[in-house]
């Protein structure tokens, strides 16, 4: 038997690991039907494969995925848990309309909720993020979408947020999505490339899960470029 | 008397990316005062492991040299500007020095300053100060965190006048403090309630009557096989703690007094059990082999093990590349 003055159980405290909450807000309108919203299913799914994986970011990510378009409108298909309570992804299927601010505005409610609940059971967090993917534009309430800029933009300049806008195929509207992202222009998804996006996320949450006070984490650009146009 | 102890442990992050460890920590015993510091150095500063070993060795000498002149100033505010200007124009000769910015040097600083019967406390980012008022270990001052789990306040930082921290007062019943980095903080530091650990007291505790460099190493040991894992981040602790003056050694303790450490409160230590335990210390100032232990107190090398298992519980000695050796001061 080894004997160290801290071996036993008592000795040390075990504090939750700091999470990493990121929310995926996507459009699942119908005009993401067919190959487009197939795609997003497999990167979705290969992104909690690649967290699954990763023996930090596993117990570090807090996925959260918010859709617009479904039947419903805007609906949460899966609120911030640990990759062990919720280790697969919803299916995503393509139908109605575009309400992005509807779907931003419950985002950010839910962030703040999940965060309200870290400061009162004394967990750690990291800077949240927000993965905003659409292929058109916004056609639900004109109020609620500026009100949904309004707040992320206001996150952002705080650096209490970081923002993913993304773009996908010709028909995305680029500028509303700029819109929601002071700083860093939206990207645009090559084709439907949602793999290598999905697979560039993961290995950011990871670098990020690993970080540690005072250590800031650039964003690999490089890595960007396989996926995205700027 | 106080008894100073420090270990700083290089992070599992650092190791994976070949860092050196950016945990500092310096002790410093002048003038009548004790002066403990530590500093962890900023992750995405490559240099700060200089930044940290200069802020330490800074508030050392200058808690040991104005103890008093600190004490007696009632402007707090006056007080952090004063140590604030003076640590950032020694880290700019630094920087001179190591062809950096001052920024390449950032790093949390927390110190602890003892003189007769009262004491200084110092606090500038995450990081924890715990003391020990009879059997409690308490918060003296908690992390500074900001929002974020990998963002603080550092020595370099624009806003360090907001939330560093500065206290003094009389010791009365305390009888310790201890200074731990945000890495240590993940095993000590309750962050659900803000408690401390009992480990930690253990070890606050066992300084009073355990060997100095035996502790020491020991609680380096401890660090490496279970604090590090709790983290990616580097691991320090320092602390100071008052000596236990009615303690003269094992040898001169009293019976149940001996039966106490022994584990044996609520059972009977014969007196034979306790005369091979008195043996065994005494034969372990120098480290020996079990088979050499066995011959020396007559007894086969099985019972002889449970005489050694048990004096290991309660670290009375320490094990180490197969030979024991006592780690309870014998005499002063």
């Amino acid at each position: 038997m080894d004997h160290t003055l801290l071996s036993r159980e008592e000795d040390l405290v075990n504090n939750p690991t700091a999470r990493v909450p990121i929310c995926l807000c996507l459009d699942v309108s119908g005009s993401m039907k067919g190959e487009a919203i197939n795609e997003l299913n497999q990167g979705v799914q290969l992104f909690y494969d690649a967290i699954n994986e990763d023996e930090v970011a596993k117990y570090s990510a807090e996925i959260c995925i918010v859709t617009f378009g479904g039947s419903e409108g805007v609906e949460c298909l899966a609120d911030f848990a640990s990759m062990e309570r919720q280790p697969v992804p919803p299916v995503l299927m393509a139908v109605g309309l575009t309400p992005m601010g509807e779907a931003v505005n419950m985002a950010l409610d839910l962030l703040e909720k999940r965060k309200e609940e870290y400061r009162s059971k004394g967990v750690d967090y990291y800077q949240p993020w927000l993965v905003l993917m659409t292929d058109g534009s916004p056609n639900g309430s004109t109020r609620e979408l500026e009100r949904a800029v309004q707040r992320t933009e206001e996150l952002v300049r705080a650096k209490k947020l970081t923002v993913f806008p993304i773009g996908i195929g010709a028909e995305a509207d680029m500028k509303k999505l700029e819109e929601f992202s002071p700083g860093r222009t939206p990207l645009k998804l090559q084709g439907l490339k949602f793999r290598e996006f999905f697979t560039w996320l993961s290995r950011s949450v990871s670098k990020t899960s690993q970080s540690i006070p005072g250590e800031s984490v650039p964003l690999d650009l490089d890595g960007i470029k396989g996926w995205g146009e700027l | 008397m106080w008894n100073m102890l420090q270990c700083a442990v290089q992070g599992r992050g650092h190791i994976r990316e070949n860092i050196p460890c950016q945990d500092k920590t310096y002790v410093l015993s002048e003038n009548d005062v004790c002066v403990i510091a530590l500093a962890d150095g900023a992750g995405s500063a490559k240099m700060s492991h200089y930044g940290a070993a200069y802020v330490t060795r800074y508030i050392c000498d200058e808690l040991a040299g104005g103890f008093e002149r600190y004490f007696a100033e009632e402007d707090g505010v006056a007080i952090k500007r004063k140590l604030v200007d003076d640590l950032l124009t020694g880290l700019t000769r630094v920087a001179t020095a190591q062809k950096c910015e001052v920024k390449d040097l950032a790093s949390t600083l927390l110190a602890a300053a003892v003189k007769d019967g009262r004491y200084l406390l110092i606090h500038i980012g995450d990081g924890v100060i715990g003391y020990l008022r009879g059997e409690e270990l308490k918060v003296a001052s908690g992390p500074e965190n900001g929002e974020f789990a990998n963002t603080t306040t550092f020595v370099t930082s624009g806003d360090v006048l907001k939330t560093m921290e500065i206290k003094k007062g009389n010791l009365g019943s305390i009888s310790g403090f201890a200074l731990m980095s945000d890495g240590t903080g993940s095993s000590f530091y309750d962050k659900r309630d803000g408690s401390l650990a009992s480990g930690l007291k253990k070890m606050m505790k066992l300084s009073r009557i355990m060997d100095r460099d035996c502790l020491e190493d020991e609680i380096i040991r401890s660090f490496e096989t279970e604090v590090k894992n709790h983290t990616m981040d580097d691991c320090s602790l320092v602390f100071v703690v008052a000596e236990d003056a009615s303690f003269q050694g094992y040898s001169s303790l009293k019976r149940e007094e001996k039966e106490r450490l022994l584990g044996y409160e609520k059972r009977r230590l014969s007196r034979k059990r306790l005369q091979r335990f008195d043996s065994i210390l005494s034969y372990l100032r120098t480290p020996h082999a079990l088979c050499s232990i066995s011959r020396k107190i007559h007894l086969r090398e099985k019972y002889t093990r449970k005489y050694m298992e048990i004096l290991l519980s309660r670290h009375l000695i320490v094990q180490d590349h197969g030979k024991y050796k006592t780690a309870i001061i014998m005499s002063r």
